[in-house]
This record gives C-alpha cells, sequence and structure tokens, in this order.
C-alpha cells in the first residue's frame, strides 16, 4: 500500500519529487488540497442552506462562501510563491557561491603544487603562477565582500553616511578605473560626466560600488568590438546616471527577477560563467537606501541602459 | 604519447592542469568552452577528455550527452573535472556515461595526473 501511494506521488508530483521536497510541503499538492476543500466547503453550504434558506437567498449564501474561499486561497498562494522564491534562492545560493569559491581555490591549490614540484625552475613559469595566485586571492576577496554586503543589505544594518556629493568627479573617478578593463576586452568606454557642480546626497563609498557593479556588468556583457556609454544629466529634481551597453542584454523572461540575489539571466551563462547574481541586487539594494530609483531597458542581443536616479543636493 | 583533451574555462586551471600532464609526458590539447571541446574531440580523438561543467557556450551536460551520442567519440574516456558537488549533478554525469566525476578543490594536481594515468591504463578510476 506504501508502494502505491508513493508511486501515485511520483506521478502526480514529480517537480516536488525532483526536488525533494515533502508531500506535506509540496505546492501542487496543496494545491489540490485546497481545490477540494474549497468545492467540499461550497456542497457543505449549499447542502446545509437549502434546508435553512430561501432559493435565492442560497445562491447568495454559496456565492458569498465561494469568493471568501478565493481570497483565503489567493492568499494562501501568495505565501507559497515566497516560499518557492527562497528556497530556489537557498539552492542557487549554495550552487553558485559553491562553484565561484571552490574555483579560485582548486587554482591557488593546484598553482602552489606546481610552484612546489621539483623542476619548476623556470623563473617566467613561477611568475606566471605567482601571479595566479594573487589573481584568485583578489577574485576570493571580492567574492566574499560581495556577499558581506549583500548579507548586510538585506539584514538592513548599513548605516549610509550621507554627504553632499559632486556627481560628476566620482563618475570620472570609477570610469577611470575601469578604462584597462575596458581595453583588455576592446570594448569602447565613453563618460559624459555631466555639469561640474551638479551635487547628489549620497553616501560616496556605497555610490562607487554601485557605479563599479554597473560599469563592470557592461563592460563584461558586451562583445568585443562593442561600446559603453555613461552619462550623467538632470531630470527634475533628480540627478540621472545612465549606462548603455552594447551588450548580451536581458530576455523578456529573466527581466522580472534580475534585480533578486544570486539571479543570473538564462543568455549569460553562455557568454561566462564567473558571476555570482549579486551585482545587480547590491546595486538596487543601495539606490533604494540612498533614496533613489533604479531601472533599464533591455533588448536580448542588442544591449541593456541601466538608469538610477538620485536626490540633487541644493 | 597519449593525447589528453582538457575542456576548462578556467585559464589558471586550464594552464596548471596542461602543465602537470605534459610534465609526465602527454600530449596535451586546450578547450576553453563547450563549443570548441566538441570540435577538438571529433578532429584530435583524444585518449582521454578531461571535462568541466560549467563551461560557457555550451555546458559539461551537453557536451558529454553528445560525445556519448556520437559513434565516433562515443568510446572516448571522459573524466569530469569540477567544483560542482551536487549529488544530483553526479548522478546526471554518470548517467550520461562520464567514466568518473572529480571535484578539483578535493585533489592534488599530482592526484589527478595519477587518476589521468589510471584511467590510461584501463582502471576505472
Amino acid at each position: 500500500m506504501a508502494e502505491n501511494k508513493r508511486s501515485l506521488y511520483l506521478i502526480l508530483f514529480p517537480q516536488c519529487k525532483k526536488n525533494n521536497i515533502a508531500l506535506w510541503q509540496c505546492p501542487t499538492f496543496l494545491f489540490l488540497i485546497m481545490g477540494l476543500v474549497n468545492v467540499g466547503a461550497m456542497f457543505a453550504a449549499y447542502l446545509i442552506g437549502r434546508n435553512i434558506l430561501t432559493e435565492d437567498t442560497l445562491v447568495i449564501a454559496v456565492v458569498a462562501v465561494a469568493v471568501i474561499l478565493l481570497i483565503i486561497s489567493n492568499t494562501v498562494s501568495r505565501s507559497f510563491e515566497r516560499l518557492i522564491e527562497l528556497n530556489r534562492m537557498k539552492t542557487e545560493f549554495a550552487r553558485i557561491i559553491s562553484h565561484q569559491l571552490r574555483t579560485p581555490l582548486s587554482a591557488i591549490k593546484w598553482s602552489i603544487s606546481s610552484l612546489m614540484t621539483t623542476g619548476c625552475n623556470d623563473e617566467k613559469e613561477r611568475l606566471d603562477y605567482l601571479m595566479m595566485i594573487r589573481e584568485n586571492n583578489e577574485r576570493m576577496i571580492r567574492l566574499i565582500n560581495d556577499l558581506l554586503i549583500a548579507a548586510r543589505l538585506e539584514g538592513g544594518s548599513l548605516q549610509p553616511k550621507l554627504e553632499k556629493i559632486p556627481l560628476a568627479k566620482l563618475v570620472l573617478q570609477i570610469g577611470e578605473e575601469f578604462k584597462k578593463y575596458a581595453l583588455a576586452n576592446n570594448v569602447e568606454l565613453t563618460i559624459q560626466s555631466g555639469k561640474e557642480d551638479l551635487n547628489v546626497t549620497a553616501d560616496p563609498e556605497y555610490l562607487k560600488i554601485v557605479l563599479r557593479n554597473l560599469l563592470d556588468n557592461a563592460i563584461r556583457y558586451t562583445n568585443a568590438k562593442g561600446s559603453v556609454a555613461v552619462r550623467v544629466f538632470v531630470d527634475g529634481k533628480q540627478a540621472v546616471c545612465s549606462i548603455k551597453d552594447g551588450g548580451v542584454g536581458i530576455p523578456e523572461l529573466d527581466k522580472k527577477q534580475i534585480f533578486q540575489r544570486f539571479f543570473r539571466a538564462h543568455n549569460i551563462l553562455r557568454h561566462q560563467t564567473e558571476g555570482t547574481g549579486l551585482g545587480l541586487y547590491i546595486v538596487k539594494e543601495i539606490i533604494d537606501m540612498l533614496g533613489g530609483k533604479i531601472s533599464f531597458i533591455s533588448l536580448e542581443d542588442k544591449g541593456s541602459t541601466f538608469y538610477f536616479t538620485l536626490p540633487i543636493a541644493k | 604519447m597519449p593525447k589528453i583533451l582538457v575542456v576548462e574555462d578556467e585559464r589558471s586551471l586550464q594552464k596548471a592542469l596542461t602543465d602537470a600532464l605534459v610534465k609526465e609526458g602527454m600530449e596535451v590539447v586546450n578547450a576553453l568552452d563547450g563549443e570548441i571541446g566538441l570540435s577538438l574531440a571529433k578532429k584530435e580523438m583524444p585518449d582521454l577528455i578531461l571535462l568541466d561543467l560549467i563551461l560557457p557556450k555550451i555546458d559539461g551536460f551537453e557536451v558529454l550527452k553528445q560525445l556519448k551520442a556520437d559513434a565516433t567519440t562515443v568510446k572516448i574516456p571522459v573524466v569530469v573535472l569540477t567544483n560542482l558537488e551536487n549529488s544530483g549533478d553526479v548522478e546526471r554525469v554518470l548517467a550520461l556515461g562520464a567514466t568518473n566525476y572529480l571535484v578539483k578543490s578535493n585533489y592534488e594536481l599530482e592526484e589527478i595526473v595519477q587518476k589521468v594515468k589510471n584511467v590510461l591504463a584501463g582502471k576505472l578510476i
């Protein structure tokens, strides 16, 4: 009997079985139960009501019960969506982080092995391996910093130090940092930093993180001979910074989730395997925290333009 | 001289693996993405393929599937070398016909080289 029950479970709810979710936690199963309860409740309301109420009142009563059940079911369904999303993030987190941390760790481990073997006397080769160790060490530090920032943003424990900042100066500074990276990727980077006297109220360190993440994405996901253009301008009482790239763009289906933690759009895994899905999450949380807004327009294979606004400081 | 195809997109790992295998007297062919990996497998007919799973263009799972579906490459032993360590991934890879599944960060370079030699000698791993 237990075997038959389990096989039925497998046939009816393959997704839950695939993700090792217990039957009583399986959303599909619970929706089925909810549906049956709804139908049963309406039927019961009818059976009870037909002995007490007139026909018209009975119809209204059953419809009322149906509406109440609909509202309850809707609320319950929403909470499932959140549960499913949390589950996805948890799984993705483990998968992405273990891979992204393990990769530089393996590179360092094997570089050290190679350096320690007898016969590694070639000076250039030794230097190559030492540089590999340094690069991968930096990579792990960046990843852990991103994880910590994301965790603190989520926990709401960051205390931004708001100052009046000249936006043009900051944008030029960060742009300068990325010149070499753009050149290495054969991407043309242009920066129109706008008026020098345009000031915004923000925390400079966090704003730098936003600019770095957006520029890094723009250059990284743009193919060779493409271009990235940064522009700063004013729209009413807001300062706007736009970063336009001729990159791989964001598929329509992924746009809703693009700011979620550990989410990476389906088309970029084919393009680049390094990446945690934290960059845009961090950008959005910081901009929200600073009282600004972030948005984007994007076409797959054509490119994206990300905009963020910040209140102008008088 | 045995010929090994290393399909790995991380340059540092590619280099370390290649240098170690070459020191052991093997010939190494490199592929930095799944697409190149597949075409090189068919062109070079290596004696063994070391295959990463997370790859640009075509991922390791798809490469493995296609290698085993092609009569010319089906007999080439494939050792999956990855940092994914989901038991689901291990099962999936072995079901697709890989000879074995090794998690990179759990092995020293010398151990990987030894396992390559073992598979070439006809042992399972």
